[in-house]
């Protein structure tokens, strides 16, 4: 009877590491990042600019590059490897770098080249184009204009880039807001000018430096840049507005999902569509519905701390949040804006370096600041204080956090705030239970139990992260290993930083400013 | 003892009051209908009452809102034998549905009769039929469906079925008697098949053919030859009719095949044309109007149906309101295909059901006569040759009230035939639409009066105008309409005239939804040969969102022409100025953004900025691709979305389809897509590795882009529950085939009195499914610590058992057609049990009761096994094998990737004294059923 026993035991402990050395962390695909494999990575998030060529191409910048879309196509391709602010007449492209504006010029190859249009010689608040096809008001002499919004002057430059002075002098002009932009009205010629808030509109001026009143004008929007697209212009604030001496639809057209802040630029996608250059990239928007971005051309950047609350990703990189959800698509638009990360904490000079749920919201360690924030993020009306709140906690130099079982763990200055026996200064925690706690340091990683290590194992260590009854560890590779050490699956992934979600386990792929999601599967 | 005194005295006091007992009826006890002018008086007769006791009668005569008409309370004193007779005149002026509401000041009133509520005496003040023409049966319409009780001349019906009898001697003397009657009938011999008639013997049709259609030559030899006789004996009972009319199915779409349809109409067809070259053969009578029903009926015209047939029946039941339901739009697409196939041959249309079910609440009743009115102005208005509301009483056994325009006053004596009845208020407003408009054939249709004005206009012979026009949107707006008169007759919905000035010819009207008459409108505008100012093309335009329509026609005036659109298109009216003769055309763009529907666009010839004419074009928006069909799939056990799209566009349309179940990022799927001008593509998405609960709802979302950038979202429900494909099984009672059923735990959290379950350890159930070629399979395994089954019969529910329901659908569009709805549910009850008898199973709910009694089903039909075994630890497992056939189902065949609904409940009782069962549930089996059922997908 005992022996009887002892076998059944035997066999179910087999049975049981059988079943537990099937499991493996099953790659189901990336996030935040819009290229398919094999194409040339996209690397930031935010795209500062995009403009059409006459052919209906998409131009936009990301990061040190200038990317083409082909019209239709969804897969951009670097032309340029330069950065700056893309800028159209509506027959050719122009890039400002710094001070000069260079005209972009594409060979029979398909190379693009570069020759300098123009060298504004000094910063301005605002520089554009006028509109090659208009040939009235400011565009009879007008080709290059930069706003000085202290001097409240527009100057003006002819098309060999000679200087006309001051075109519009807006010193004699009253506004209870500030004037922050410039633009060019294409048939009319007439200059635009736009305010901040409070008055937050947007005017039209004649060469003689009166506003030219009328319909819907001034009409409303502070808006920061303005696009030509199609022949019209579009200015670009909280969202785009397109902007017409005459209503041609009876009403203002405009475009963007609320969570564009800030749209830089507008250009068409070779259809009837609409690419908007934002802070959350470059969002798509269809014909069929302007209020809502269907894909997203970019990547995600190289976030520091990812965590994961019901399906809903946070992606933490120095202060700026990304959102984003475990089902997305790789080019699905982000959920955050681009305005909120510590915004209603009046932080712009946090460095997120880690980041948790504790069930009902997020836990953001703040390395510059030695903080901890509470981040909720479905707290969104504007101003409500309760969206990020300072927990009062401070730090000197914070590097991970965990939250189990209603305990915080902290790795600050390289010590667990937990009583154990490690002697190496620890940089990642993560925890099965508040007894249970898997810690790593610089080439090794342990398991403790009641602060006592039960095993350490040298090896490079970049994140841990406890899925189910393994553990897994982001280095040159991705380990799963069990609560014992043992590896049990590895796959070929560098990652930077993990977080789990129920059996879904997500990394940041610098390399390709990506996340990968994997299942972990073969566990019973 | 005080308290006891007090009892006393209330029971006493209640029995005094108990006694005291009234009737009452109108002075036309039979029916209830006058004509104006007609003395109309209720009857009353009080009794038990104590001697000089003196009572109070309210008599609140209303109308059809229950708005009071009159009211008058009248004193009542029992004479010396305690009773009290007396008589109350009654409104008899006006045209119109009455109802006394009656009680005595005891709060005593007169009892429920048949299905006329208690407290109610209703009557109608109708056109006096002495008064109505007849007309041939060419420019007839209104008819009945159902009449007794001398109800027919009161309702100016014509039309109504008929029955061809084959003895000679029985047909001399049914057409001796008809020429004694005074009013003339036409008549569709409707059930003319060989069952009715039993050809020609029991015996014969058991062997040839399935009970529904001849399954060998001889049956259909035996067919056509009863068809051939039946016309020939026909010739000799036309009476009043031109030809003699024959119908040989009745609603076959709910029973029969397409192929049994067609052959049973070609072989009708030959056979009745052998017997009476003039016969005419009518079908195929399709039980709904609905578009599922018309596209059934184009399938059927496709392989020929309109070949075998003179004249299409049908039941246009629609859900009401009608209008909003598609009435119109379903009637016109009925037309457009009879005209597309056949072949050049006019195919008169004809309706012989139709109607609303309504319990005896004034709500119901307006819904009812609300319904039957406007389908009928539409019907009319639409080109139908005839209609036959159904029915002429309520025919409900339970009295509450059904589909009767009056009320059964010798329910439930008599259900049939019955000889007192009461007008409802549909009768009453059927008779003033009959009276006005007998006669009278459609010259057009009025829809560009507003989004919810609906209208049409009519001409008899004479050129005799009349117009009707009402509102369906609850929205009493008020119109101008041009009447070329300086003064009009207008009538209400019951007929009752008054005479209006116009506004140089145009007349202002305030609609609701009760239409109303205008009655000797303009011929020149309004009748058959007048001249159509406006003539567009096409009175309605398909128009794929974001694409562009071009709306044109034909101007016979000079002026300005307005095209003015539907306040949900968002988009001021297009102006153009015309020349007499001279052709128009708009370029319209139906916007990104409109929803799938119907909108009603009107053109407006303006000279010097007075309408001159107005024309109506109706936009049916639609987007360029639409999901046809979402259902969950197995591809080797991978779950998995199958979706098939429509092009309805034509030019070819690529795109993407995007998937999500939320929470389940597997099920996020992208799938490109190219569907070719017109046609139908299925998709199929894989989830690879959703591990996802079998008995749990969810709601994929899906999103369609298309490479144009349009894109919309929808939304489904449902379970992945597989059905795994077991042949063999069931066959004999044998479930030996089925190895190792893997069973799918139920939910251990009670859905019944869980106050009598005390967790897993009393009661826990694991479900395996299977299906094949004959069954719906279920090995059910319940793990009960006491095995209680102290019931037979129906009462099984109530000891350890199981309930499950089944349905072929889960929700099906209504079509008030409430039998039809049923048999496309098919929902049925069943329960399980293993009792003193054996392994029972019992009927508790049927959808058809004469196919499917609700009672003990025997095991040659529902083959099962129910066993229980105890088990060392002393717990019992009860096992259920079931093999369910399809046709409970009402299905024929299935196949794999089939979807069927099923709920279930497995219920314990642990002692006997327990006041009630306690249950683990599956689905929904008890809320609203089948409506939350779940899916079980057939797979292989």
């Amino acid at each position: 009877m005992k022996l009887k026993s002892a076998m059944s035991s035997i066999a179910l402990c087999l049975a049981a590491t059988a079943l537990l050395s099937a499991a493996e962390l099953k790659e189901f695909g990336i996030l935040g990042q819009s290229q398919p494999e094999g194409a040339e990575v996209l690397r930031e998030p935010f795209c500062g600019s995009a403009v059409n060529d006459p052919q209906g191409n998409v131009w936009f910048v990301n990061g040190n590059g200038v990317y083409r879309i082909a019209g239709g196509e969804r897969t951009a391709k670097r032309v340029l490897q330069s950065a700056g602010r893309l800028m159209t007449d509506g027959e050719e492209i122009f890039l400002q770098r710094n001070t000069v504006l260079l005209r972009l010029l594409t060979g029979p190859d398909g190379r693009v080249n570069t020759r300098q249009a123009l060298d504004f010689r000094k910063g301005f608040t605002c520089t554009g184009v006028a509109h090659a096809a208009t040939k009235k008001g400011f565009g009879e002499k007008l080709k290059y204009f930069a706003l000085d919004g202290t001097e409240k002057k527009v100057y003006g430059w002819n098309a060999k880039g000679e200087a006309l002075g001051v075109v519009l002098d807006l010193s004699g002009f009253r506004t209870t807001g500030k004037v922050v932009s410039a633009g060019f009205m294409p048939g009319s010629g007439y200059l635009l000018v736009s305010t901040m808030y409070p008055d937050s509109r947007v005017y039209r001026f004649d060469t003689d430096g009166r506003t030219v009143g009328g319909g819907i004008w001034p009409a409303g929007g502070w808006m920061n840049h303005f696009s030509f697209v199609n022949g019209q212009v579009w200015g670009c604030g909280d969202r785009a507005v397109r902007y017409e001496d005459s209503l041609s639809e009876g009403k203002v057209v405009s475009l963007g999902d609320g969570m564009d802040n800030y749209a830089r630029a507008l250009a068409g996608d070779g259809g009837s569509g609409y690419y908007l250059a934002t802070s959350q990239g470059l969002k798509h928007y269809a014909p069929g519905n302007l209020k809502k971005c269907d894909f997203r051309i970019g990547g995600i950047g190289t976030p520091a701390a990812l965590a994961v609350l019901n399906g809903k990703i946070i992606a933490v990189s120095g202060w700026k949040i990304l959102g984003l959800n475990l089902d997305d698509f790789p080019d699905s638009p982000f959920g955050s804006t681009g305005n909120e990360p510590w915004h209603v904490g009046g932080n712009w000079v946090s460095d997120g370096v880690a980041a948790v749920s504790d069930g009902t919201a997020f836990l953001i360690l703040d390395a510059k600041l030695g903080k901890l924030w509470r981040f909720d993020p479905s707290k969104t009306r504007w101003g409500d204080r309760s969206r990020m709140v300072d927990l009062k906690r401070s730090f000197k130099k914070p590097s991970d956090l965990a939250c189990v079982g209603g305990t915080l763990l902290i790795v600050d200055n390289g010590t667990l705030n937990v009583a154990n026996d490690l002697t190496l200064p620890v940089r990642r925690v993560d925890a099965f239970s508040p007894e249970e706690i898997v810690a790593a340091g610089e080439g090794w990683i342990a398991l403790l139990n009641n602060g006592k290590t039960v095993w350490k194992k040298e090896m490079p260590v970049r994140d841990v992260a406890v899925i189910g009854e393994f553990i897994a560890v982001a280095g040159p590779e991705l380990l799963l290993l069990t609560k014992k050490g043992g590896i049990v699956s590895r796959a070929p992934y560098r990652l930077q930083t993990l977080a789990v979600d129920g059996k879904w386990l997500l990394g940041a792929d610098h390399a390709k400013a990506a996340l990968r999601k994997f299942k972990l599967v073969g566990e019973k | 003892m005080r308290r006891n005194v007090l009892l006393i005295f209330l029971c006493s006091a209640l029995s005094c009051a108990a006694e005291v007992r009234m009737t009452g009826e109108t002075n036309r006890p039979q029916n209830s209908m006058f004509k104006a002018g007609d003395p109309v008086s209720l009857e009353f007769e009080v009794s038990g009452l104590k001697a000089e006791e003196a009572l109070t009668l309210d008599v609140n005569v209303v109308d059809q809102n229950d708005r009071t008409i009159r009211r008058v309370s009248v004193p009542v004193k029992g004479d010396r034998r305690g009773t009290w007779k007396g008589s109350v005149p009654a409104p008899n002026e006006t045209l119109g549905f009455y109802r006394a509401r009656v009680r005595l000041s005891n709060g005593v009133t007169t009892p429920k009769t048949g299905s006329r509520p208690a407290g109610s005496i209703p009557y109608a003040v109708l056109p006096d039929p002495q008064k109505r023409k007849v007309y041939p049966p060419s420019e007839t319409f209104f008819g009945l469906h159902g009449q007794s009780a001398g109800m027919i001349p009161w309702f100016g019906a014509r039309w109504t079925g008929g029955r061809v009898v084959m003895d000679d001697k029985d047909a001399a003397r049914i057409n001796s008697e008809y020429r004694k009657r005074s009013w003339t009938l036409y008549q569709c011999a409707t059930l003319a098949t060989p069952f009715q008639y039993n050809f020609p013997d029991r015996e014969f049709l058991k062997r040839h053919t399935n009970g529904k259609v001849f399954t060998d030559s001889d049956g259909e030899a035996m067919f056509r030859e009863f068809y051939r006789k039946l016309a020939v004996h026909g010739k000799g009972q036309k009476r009043d009719n031109d030809v003699l009319r024959y119908q040989p199915m009745w609603e076959p779409d709910l029973t029969h095949t397409d192929e049994e349809i067609l052959k049973l109409h070609k072989v009708a067809f030959e056979g009745f044309h052998a017997g009476d070259p003039s016969a005419r053969v009518l079908g195929p009578c399709f039980s709904t109007i609905s578009r599922e029903s018309l596209a059934r009926q184009e399938r059927l015209f496709e392989k020929g149906l309109l070949n075998f047939l003179d004249e299409l029946s049908i039941h246009p039941y629609i859900q009401y309101p009608v209008e909003q339901n598609g009435l119109v739009e379903n009637v016109r697409r009925l037309r457009e295909l009879v005209r597309r196939y056949a072949k050049g041959r006019e195919i008169p249309i004809r309706a012989n059901e139709s109607g609303y079910k309504a319990v005896s609440t004034v709500e119901q009743e307006l819904i009812q006569m609300h319904g039957q009115v406007r389908a009928s102005l539409i019907m009319l208005g639409e080109g139908f040759a005839s209609n036959e509301p159904f029915y002429g009483y309520d025919h409900d056994g339970a009295g509450t009230g059904d589909y009767g325009l009056c009320y059964n006053l010798t329910l439930p004596d008599r259900v049939w035939a019955p000889q007192r009845v009461a007008p409802r208020p549909a009768f009453a407003a059927l008779a003033a639409a009959s009276f006005l408009l007998e006669g009278h054939r459609p010259t057009g249709a009025i829809e560009y009066l507003g989004d919810t004005v609906l209208g049409y206009s009519y001409a008899d012979r004479e050129d005799h105008c009349v117009i009707a026009l009402w509102d369906f949107g609850g929205n009493n707006p008020e119109v101008e309409l041009p009447v070329g008169r300086a003064e009009i007759e207008t009538a209400d919905m019951m007929g009752n005239r008054r005479r209006v000035r116009t506004v140089d010819g145009l007349l202002r009207l305030k609609l609701s939804e009760s239409p109303v008459y205008v009655i000797g409108a303009a011929p020149e505008l309004w009748g058959k040969h007048a001249v159509k100012k406006i003539r567009p093309d096409r009175a309605s335009l398909d128009g794929v969102v974001g694409n562009t329509v071009t709306v044109s026609g034909t101007v016979l005036a000079d002026g300005e022409l307005q095209l003015v659109f539907s306040r949900s298109m968002k988009r001021n009216p297009m102006r153009l100025p015309v020349r007499k003769n001279g052709r128009f055309s708009f370029a319209v763009p139906v916007p990104r953004d409109l929803k799938n529907g119907s909108y009603p666009m009107t053109l407006k010839l303006l000279d010097r900025g007075r309408l001159v004419a107005a024309a109506g074009v109706l936009l049916e928006a639609m987007a360029p691709v639409r999901v046809q069909e979402v259902c969950p799939m197995f591809e080797n056990g991978v779950p998995g979305l199958s979706v098939v799209l429509s092009n309805r566009t034509g030019g070819g349309i690529g795109g993407w389809l995007e998937t999500r179940i939320e929470g389940a990022p597997e099920a996020r799927k992208r799938i490109p897509f190219t569907l070719p001008a017109g046609e139908t593509q299925r998709l199929r998405a894989r989830f690879e590795g959703l591990d996802v609960n079998p008995f749990r709802v969810v709601n994929p979302e899906l999103k369609v882009l298309l490479d144009t950038g349009y894109s919309f979202e929808t939304r489904a429900s449902m379970n992945f529950l597989p059905a795994v494909y077991l042949p063999g099984v069931g066959e004999g009672g044998d479930f030996s085939k089925w190895r190792n059923p893997v069973r799918y735990a139920v939910d251990p959290v009670p859905v019944r009195s869980p106050h009598f379950h005390s967790g897993p350890e009393d009661l826990r159930a694991a479900i395996a499914f299977g299906w094949n070629e004959r069954f719906l399979l279920f090995d059910v395994e319940v793990i009960d610590d006491v095995v209680l089954q102290p019931f037979r019969g129906w009462k099984i529910w109530a000891g350890d058992s199981l309930q499950f329901g089944f349905a072929r659908k889960r929700t099906t569009p209504p079509t008030a057609n409430e039998f039809g709805d049923r048999c496309e549910l098919a929902f049925s009850e069943i329960n399980f049990a293993l009792t003193s008898k054996g392994p029972e199973a019992n009927r508790t709910f049927s959808f058809d009761a004469d196919r499917f009694p609700v009672e003990d089903v025997p095991a040659s039909e529902l083959p099962r096994k129910i066993s229980v075994e105890r088990r060392p630890d002393g717990k019992s497992v009860i096992r259920y094998q079931i093999a369910v056939p399809w046709r409970f189902l009402n299905l024929e065949t299935v196949r794999e990737g089939h979807i069927v609904y099923w709920a279930g409940m497995v219920n314990d009782r642990d002692e006997a004294k327990q006041s009630d069962v306690s249950a683990l549930g599956i689905f929904q089996l008890k809320q609203a059923p089948p409506r939350e059922f779940g899916m079980i997908t057939l797979v292989r």
